[in-house]
């Protein structure tokens, strides 16, 4: 993996799938310094696959609940970090519908 | 041009449970008011953690196994990520490489006796928010948000419309039998979406494209959409164009499928396996009594009663619609080794008892008529005793009432009339009222029916029909 | 109470003196806060200051005490939480400015249980943002100095929890590691601090950064303290599915017994080129004090360590970028601007988080991307599998292993802001430890020349905290 590059194009496209907007200067910055990152992390690969698949990190399984509810957050305790915005109890958001016909 | 269908279907299922599939929230979230069923975990605050229904992952076990599919017995749960608003975290905890339930199969009855759907997997998974439209704004509501579901995935192996329906139908049946989800589709606890293309009759290779369109909450829905696709996407064939591949969506119930345009690549859904929940696994001896203890299903129980009561195939599903009412059946049927009983007791119980129960909305828990009451019933018939008129006359009164044939022909005398004199006197008479039968007659020799419609009349229905039958024809031809 | 007093208050000493009724838990909450309020214009070692609730707390400790009710040791103690637990009408905001005004609705599994042993909050403590920092200049609430002197760092990401400690502000601060971050600032601040065992402490209600690799645990001013404030953090949680069943032992009566024939294992890959001279030296001569003890002092092997930092941060990143994902401004937190609900979401986590968040988020993106996943994120769990065999295999060889904490004596501030990866790299000593899940003790072993302090790691098999607390309590009493 010697000499990683990363376009500008790539850099907005990883800040994408991570919904971050980056100024240009931040999208300079990061591909200049996520190569070299990148690239030391690389790394990993020398090690021969030894894999027997997926291996999990605690020794326990079947962790699991009893099907009982019990009580939870009120709709004011819930809502209570958007009061300016929500309505009814409802959490607003810009409508994710886009307006208009086919676009 | 004919194309042929090349369909695959993605259900997904609200599991029955008490609480939601991560957390202990209240799972009966539907009509209650917004964001009032919600925790941290489900509301996707900083800190909180899952923890798995073990109920939820039953009731999963229980639909792989009833869809005929193996299990997984090493599976986990992994992370499937996106942004939406409706999805607190940012990503829904599902299952991606090891599903709990994998290839499976169904057999659907079809225009050449039966069908084989393959089951490609039954995964668990948690649902989202959900999201009212409401002008420049969308409404959130998290209550639905971490509801378990469980998905069902088919190979794309239909190949015509009705097969579609017929197993979307069956597995709705049989989803309620097993007391894995009730089903309500007003409740949206049964989704459809449904991955389509066309190819030439004749090809072998599946189609370079796909289509799918998601979001349809009733069965006559998915049967519009397949009709619109087909038609749409046949004519973008015959003009030699291929289809976009995309998700489509629908507006309203009509069927027609409008694009929504998400870019492929946003579609990276970088999936993980879920750090936060150890792996789950299963023994041997568990899927076992998951098996043993199943209840029948329908499409095997219908095929017993075909089988081993010799019951058609339309009396047959009317039978199974419900597992409380074929249960019903197989008690009233109890004992009964003559199927031409069987058969009898199946006819009025699908025709008159149910159509009963529908007209005064009274469920078979509170049906005042016994399983033995419509046994004696139909004995009563066999024996002669009574004729299918009075027969059909008394059962009202029976279902309102809760008394037996026997007791209410014996108060109100309505045994059959089996006496030749009383007969023949009544069929003078009515020969004689009726000059103009004599006239039909001449055209139509069956014209004499309607007389005896008129001597049941004059008797009450009790005369043996067969005896006035007898009779009339005889003083007809005295004539 | 004075600051030089608090500055060196115990638990057992506090607790004594609670009891004793020759002070009482608001006076003794009072002076804290007042120590506070003096040092923290210079300090920034709190995000929030609760005053009101730790004066309610003391005052209905002090009504306990006067009724004779049996308390815990820790009733009265004043003690601070980084500031990634949730509490309960109080703002959380895990050092990022993208949470700052959420208030939570609920407790973490860590303060409810403080709560029960009616310990004083006095507040959260500032830390880099959602634990990416090695020095605790990379918060979204300024950054922290330490106050031993104030030109250097305190270490992180639990940079609060140390320096508050320093200056006298709580007698002891309930971190969060998942690469040294409770470690590290001890080791920087000259305190003891516990990065416990991987399920030994609930995760419930502590904003994550890496969900496989995060621990809380206690940091105070000796090992004694950290066992007991241990000894009511540890069991199983129903709330977080990964807490083991391992039995939580009386830690704080273990500490006495003797390290006679203890074998400590010195690994030779900690010890290499790049460790600074002083440090090397502080290490030479803990490890003649443990052969004083009678312990046998060997050199080990781990060699998958220069595969660690890679391991360590392709997982860590990876889970991150998702774990960070809910924070998009809709629900809480600072909202975002825009003309549609995805620029909304975009502008909120652009302004919100910081430069090293970005960072790790935008490699953790791309370490799990289609093309990407096998060779960076598969491949990084294949490695922290090996890792863990280094250290298992380790362990049936020695007791005990023993590090530095950090390969540098506590860095300037502003030092290094130019080379992320250089910073990334400083963590080279504790971030082998939380893929594989092993608890780490940091105990101070002494001073660099100017003056600030410096801390030997010592690493355990898991769920035997037991072993180092024993070891670090030993090591503690004999150079005192």
């Amino acid at each position: 993996m010697k000499g990683t590059t990363l376009t500008p194009e790539e850099i907005r496209h990883i800040a994408d799938l991570a919904m971050i907007t980056l100024t240009d200067e931040e999208v300079a910055k990061y591909q200049q310094q996520l190569p070299a990152i990148l690239e030391y992390v690389h790394k990993v690969n020398e090690i021969a696959d030894e894999s027997k698949g997926f291996t999990s990190h605690v020794d326990l399984s079947n962790v699991l609940r009893e099907d009982e509810p019990e009580e939870t957050l009120t709709q004011e305790e819930a809502t209570q970090n958007r009061k300016g915005t929500a309505k009814n109890g409802y959490i607003t958001v810009d409508s994710v519908i886009t307006s208009g016909g086919d676009n | 041009m004919v194309y042929e269908l090349i369909i695959g279907l993605e259900i997904h299922i609200h599991a029955k449970t008490k609480s939601k599939m991560f957390c202990r929230c209240d799972a009966k979230y539907f009509s209650a008011p917004p964001n009032s069923h919600v925790c941290p975990v489900c509301l996707g605050l900083p800190g909180a953690l899952p923890v798995p229904n073990k109920k939820a992952i039953e009731q999963c076990i229980k639909l792989s196994l009833a869809l005929g599919c193996n299990i997984n017995k090493f599976s986990k749960f992994d992370r499937k990520n996106y942004f939406y608003p409706d999805l607190p975290k940012g990503y829904q905890i599902s299952q991606y490489d090891l599903p709990f339930g994998y290839e499976g199969n169904v057999e659907i009855e079809s225009t050449a006796g039966t069908k084989s759907i393959r089951i490609t997997r039954v995964h668990m998974e948690e649902d989202t928010g959900k999201s009212i439209h409401s002008g420049a704004k969308t409404m959130l509501d998290f209550n639905k948000s971490g509801v378990p579901l469980v998905e069902v995935v088919t190979e794309p192996d239909f190949r015509e419309i009705k097969d579609v329906t017929f197993f979307a139908k069956r597995l709705r049946q049989t989803v309620k039998y097993i007391g894995v989800s009730d089903a309500d589709m007003e409740k949206g606890q049964m989704r459809f979406e449904v991955n389509m293309s066309l190819r030439k009759v004749g090809e072998a290779a599946l189609p370079k494209y796909k289509v799918e369109v998601k979001n349809i909450g009733s069965i006559s829905v998915l049967e519009k959409v397949i009709a619109y696709e087909l038609k749409r996407q046949s004519e973008l064939l015959d003009k030699g164009e291929t289809p976009v591949q995309e998700t489509r969506g629908l507006r309203d119930l009509t069927g027609v499928t409008h694009s929504q345009r998400i870019k492929e690549e946003s579609n990276d859904y970088r999936y993980f396996p879920e750090p936060d929940i150890p792996p789950i696994t299963f023994t041997d001896e568990q899927i076992f009594a998951n098996r043993e203890t199943m209840c029948e299903l329908p499409t095997d129980k219908k095929a017993r009663y075909m089988k081993d009561c010799g019951l058609d195939s339309a009396l047959a599903e009317t039978l199974i619609a419900t597992k409380g009412r074929a249960e019903w059946f197989e008690q009233a049927i109890e004992g009964v080794t003559d199927n031409k009983v069987v058969s009898q007791i199946a006819k009025w119980f699908v025709g008159d008892v149910i159509a009963f129960m529908n007209a005064n909305k009274v469920k078979l828990a509170q049906l005042k008529l016994s399983h033995e009451m419509l046994r004696e019933l139909v004995e009563l018939l066999n024996l002669g005793k009574i004729s299918s008129t009075i027969a059909k006359q008394i059962l009202p009164e029976m279902l309102e009432t809760g008394k037996k044939a026997s007791v209410i022909v014996k108060e109100k005398g309505l045994e059959v009339v089996n006496d030749e004199g009383a007969i023949n006197e009544i069929v003078k008479k009515v020969i004689a009222a009726n000059p103009k039968v004599l006239e039909d007659m001449k055209k139509n020799p069956a014209a004499y029916k309607f007389l005896i419609g008129q001597v049941m009349k004059e008797m009450q229905g009790k005369a043996n029909p067969q005896v006035v039958d007898k009779a009339i024809l005889e003083a007809l031809q005295e004539k | 109470m004075n600051q030089d007093e608090l500055k060196k208050l115990t638990i057992s000493t506090a607790s004594e003196l609670l009891a004793s009724k020759k002070l009482s838990s608001v006076e003794l909450t009072q002076a804290t806060l007042d120590v506070i309020e003096q040092q923290e214009p210079v300090i920034n070692a709190f995000i929030t200051v609760t005053k009101e609730i730790a004066l309610a707390r003391a005052k209905q400790v002090d009504e306990l005490r006067a009724k004779n009710e049996r308390l815990s040791i820790l009733a009265g103690i004043p003690y601070s939480l980084k500031d990634v637990y949730n509490v309960k009408g109080v703002q959380t905001t895990g050092g990022a400015k993208i949470l700052e005004g959420y208030i939570s609705p609920y407790d973490a599994t860590v303060e409810v249980l403080m709560k029960k042993s009616n310990a004083v909050l006095l507040g959260k403590t500032n830390c880099d943002s959602f634990g990416f920092g090695t020095t605790g200049e990379h918060s979204g609430f300024g950054p922290t100095k330490n106050p031993i002197n104030i030109e250097y760092v305190p270490g992180g990401s639990s940079s609060g929890s140390g320096a508050s400690l320093v200056y006298g502000g709580g007698v002891f601060s309930i971190g969060e590691d998942t690469g040294g971050s409770i470690r590290c600032p001890a080791s920087f601040c000259g305190l003891a601090g516990l990065k416990t065992t991987y399920g030994r402490v609930s995760r419930y209600g502590a904003a994550p950064y890496a969900s496989s690799y995060d621990t809380m645990g206690p940091m105070a001013r000796n090992v004694k303290d950290v066992a007991i404030v241990l000894e009511h953090l540890a069991g199983q949680d129903a709330r977080d599915a990964t807490t083991g069943t391992a039995e939580v032992l009386p830690y704080s009566t273990l500490l006495d017994k003797s390290i006679k024939g203890m074998k400590i294992g010195m690994p030779k890959e900690y010890f290499g080129e790049g460790l600074d001279p002083e440090v090397r030296a502080s290490m030479e001569h803990a490890a003649d004090v443990f052969r004083s003890l009678g312990a046998e002092v060997i050199e080990i092997s781990l060699p998958y360590t220069e595969y660690a930092v890679a391991a360590y941060y392709v997982i860590g990143t990876s889970e991150t970028s998702s774990n960070l994902a809910r924070l998009d401004g809709i629900r809480y937190g600072i909202e975002g601007e825009g003309d549609t609900w995805m620029q909304k979401i975009k502008d909120v986590r652009g302004k919100g988080f910081n430069d090293e968040a970005k960072r790790r988020i935008m490699v953790g993106t791309y370490a799990l991307s289609a093309g990407y996943a096998d060779q960076y994120y598969k491949k990084a769990q294949q490695v922290r599998q090996l890792l863990k065999k280094d250290f298992v295999r380790a362990f049936t060889e020695v007791d005990v292993i023993m590090t530095p904490t950090m390969p540098v004596l506590p860095p300037k501030i502003g030092e290094n802001e130019s080379d992320p990866l250089k910073l990334w790299l400083m963590d080279a000593f504790t971030v082998s430890v939380n893929p594989v899940g092993v608890p780490g003790l940091s105990v101070p072993t002494g001073f660099a020349k100017n003056g600030l302090p410096i801390g030997m790691q010592l690493i355990a098999p898991h769920f035997r905290e037991d072993i180092i607390l024993n070891v670090g309590y030993q090591f503690e009493q004999e150079v005192k």
